[in-house]
């Protein structure tokens, strides 16, 4: 029997804010633990929490950009349960009235347009960290994370494959990062996604049932666990068993997943109306400002830059894929007006860069003008690309303008035509075989030849001007 | 008004409701908190004979709406008041028995 996975996903962000969410700690990364906490955010009797309005701002955003209805009167429930991540014994989420419902994404796998329903969007408060003592049988808690706001998005299941459920993902991580509200780090777990996997006969219209793997903070993870689980299933199918609903815990070290011992009592988590918070009235203007303020959206700029700008969508997808490479390629477009040039060296030598250097765009310090440098005099023909890549190194080792470090290193490109005829003379003379090889048809011969003359200018020949006079002194000799 | 009868709440559900919130009772404990409870109980099922269909439900006894904050960061209470409040500490953090992953 042939079977169909179905996924859905709940994707929970970590919002980039000062504070967070219902008191004035900072939010930051990798601190000490337990240095960034205060009476509210541990729950110690009588603190009051009271929101931040940039949650509530961000949490706007990203209805908008995802196609929420948004709720024009919005609540804070209480999800009680015991576990010592979670000082107060509930967490502040959102259950009855939550901000964002019925949104949708639309996403692109081979050629097969998918639009992806979000059941709804709400705003919460993020756990603490806990840590295994590696000495005594004990846990270690962590505080700092408590209060840290999260938007937790849920998809419907909607998804068909682990290609699918990643496109949505990357998807969904290009506008949250583009609408400024999270920097979606995942190796630091400020975007983690519970996968809900489900399989059931191709062609059926009723879910099967499901299983759900927690708190997955990478691709590569989500990718195998999605695959590897819907395969587990079909066997057990197949061999006459059934799924059981669980929550298993994908170990990416065996890749394979492990159910997780279930808790003595099914989750009961006794939901109510957080007495401590008022509700949120969400005006018509509230929502206007925010559309106003909200960028260009990843998908509208693919389609300007495939209608407007001539790139394919393979290059619109990549120059799109983040914030910071997007905006560097804005702005060195704007620049040069060479939208094809720029895609090719951001797809090229500038991701390359980031790969070497294992770092993120907002790490690499190279401004759009240097870039725009690079580019321009690569497309006049001032330098050729494999010169124009040691420049480009040279700026971002040494800080160096393109124009200077060129000057200095006699690396301006050879175009005097007479400089290149008596190299190509010298070399075809010194190599009478390999002319010989290319009258007996050995096309290959001319590019030998290229490279010596190439090698005996140092590098810095316009390639196609040298090709066509070895051409044509190939074919006169 | 009808009085919180006995049989209203079973000796297992008071025992559920107990486990919820981590209490461990004894059988004398847990037939005075079944009983409380069921009289309890009793008082929202008298309020549930009153007719509510034209009340706006009330979430919260106070009017006031969109109480929010500016996003500013503040500093909040040092590592060492914090962990003074528990005598289970190590390495900056707070100790608990082992929790399953």
């Amino acid at each position: 029997m042939t079977y169909e996975t179905v996924i859905g996903l709940e994707v929970h962000v970590e919002l980039s804010t000062a504070s967070k969410i219902f008191c004035g700690c900072p939010v930051t990364y990798g601190q000490e633990p337990n240095t960034k906490c205060c009476p509210v955010c541990t729950g110690l009797p009588g603190a009051l929490p009271v929101l931040n309005k940039n949650v509530v701002e961000y949490a706007l955003r990203t209805c908008l950009a995802v196609n929420c209805e948004i709720s024009r009167i919005t609540r804070f429930d209480r999800k009680n349960y015991f576990y010592p991540d979670l000082p107060k014994a509930y967490q502040i989420s959102q259950l009855y009235q939550p901000i964002g419902r019925n949104g949708w994404l639309d996403i692109e796998v081979n050629g097969t347009k998918r639009r992806v329903r979000i059941h709804e969007l709400h705003m919460e408060e993020d756990a603490g960290k806990l840590m295994h003592d590696p000495w005594e049988d004990q846990t270690l808690v962590d505080y700092n994370r408590c209060g840290v706001p999260l938007l937790e998005i849920v998809s419907e299941p909607d998804l068909r494959s682990a290609e699918e459920a990643l496109t949505y993902l990357e998807q969904l991580r290009g506008i949250l990062q583009f609408i400024g509200v999270s920097d979606c780090r995942m190796e630091e777990g400020s975007l983690r996604a519970d996968v809900n996997v489900s399989v059931r006969p191709a062609g059926s219209n009723e879910f099967g049932t499901r299983t759900e793997m927690k708190n997955m903070n990478s691709f590569k993870a989500i990718g195998r666990a999605i695959e590897k689980e819907s395969l587990r299933q079909i066997e057990l199918l197949n061999e006459g068993g059934r799924v059981i609903q669980e929550t298993r815990r994908w170990d990416e070290n065996k890749d394979a997943s492990f159910p997780m011992r279930s808790k003595e009592d099914a989750h009961d988590y006794r939901y109510f109306p957080d007495p401590d918070l008022t509700a949120v009235h969400v005006s018509e203007d509230w929502i206007d400002q925010v559309r106003r303020e909200l960028p260009e959206l990843p998908a509208d700029r693919r389609k300007r830059y495939i209608g407007e700008l001539g790139l394919s969508d393979y290059e619109a997808q990549i120059v799109t894929g983040h914030p910071v490479i997007s905006g560097l390629f804005e702005d060195v477009y704007d620049l040069t007006k060479l939208a094809k040039d720029t895609a090719s060296w951001i797809m090229g030598e500038y991701l390359q860069l980031l790969k070497d250097k294992n770092c993120g765009p907002e790490n690499l310090s190279l401004s759009a003008e240097d870039l725009a440098a690079v580019v321009s005099m690569t497309a006049e023909g001032k330098v050729n690309r494999v010169t124009a890549r040691k420049v480009l190194a040279a700026v971002i080792e040494d800080g160096v303008k393109p124009q200077t470090y060129i000057e200095q290193h006699g690396l301006a490109m050879v175009s005097d035509a007479s400089l290149l005829e008596d190299t190509v003379r010298r070399v075809l003379a010194e190599n009478p075989q390999s002319i010989e090889d290319y009258k007996n048809g050995k096309k290959k011969a001319a590019g030998f030849l290229v490279g010596q003359a190439m090698r005996a200018l140092g590098g810095k020949a316009d390639p196609q001007l040298l090709g066509s006079i070895i051409n044509r002194q190939l074919s006169e000799a | 008004m009808k009085d919180a009868n006995r049989n209203e709440l079973t000796i297992e559900e008071a025992g559920r409701v107990a486990a919820l919130a981590r209490l461990k009772l004894s059988d004398a404990e847990l037939e005075a908190a079944r009983f409380e409870l069921a009289r309890v109980l009793g008082h929202f099922r008298q309020l549930e004979t009153v007719d509510t269909s034209s009340v706006e439900p009330v979430f919260n006894p106070q009017d006031s709406v969109n109480k929010l904050r500016e996003d500013t960061a503040i500093e909040g209470l040092e590592r060492e008041q914090l962990m003074s409040l528990t005598e289970y500490v190590k390495d900056g953090c707070l100790t608990v028995p082992r929790t399953v992953d």
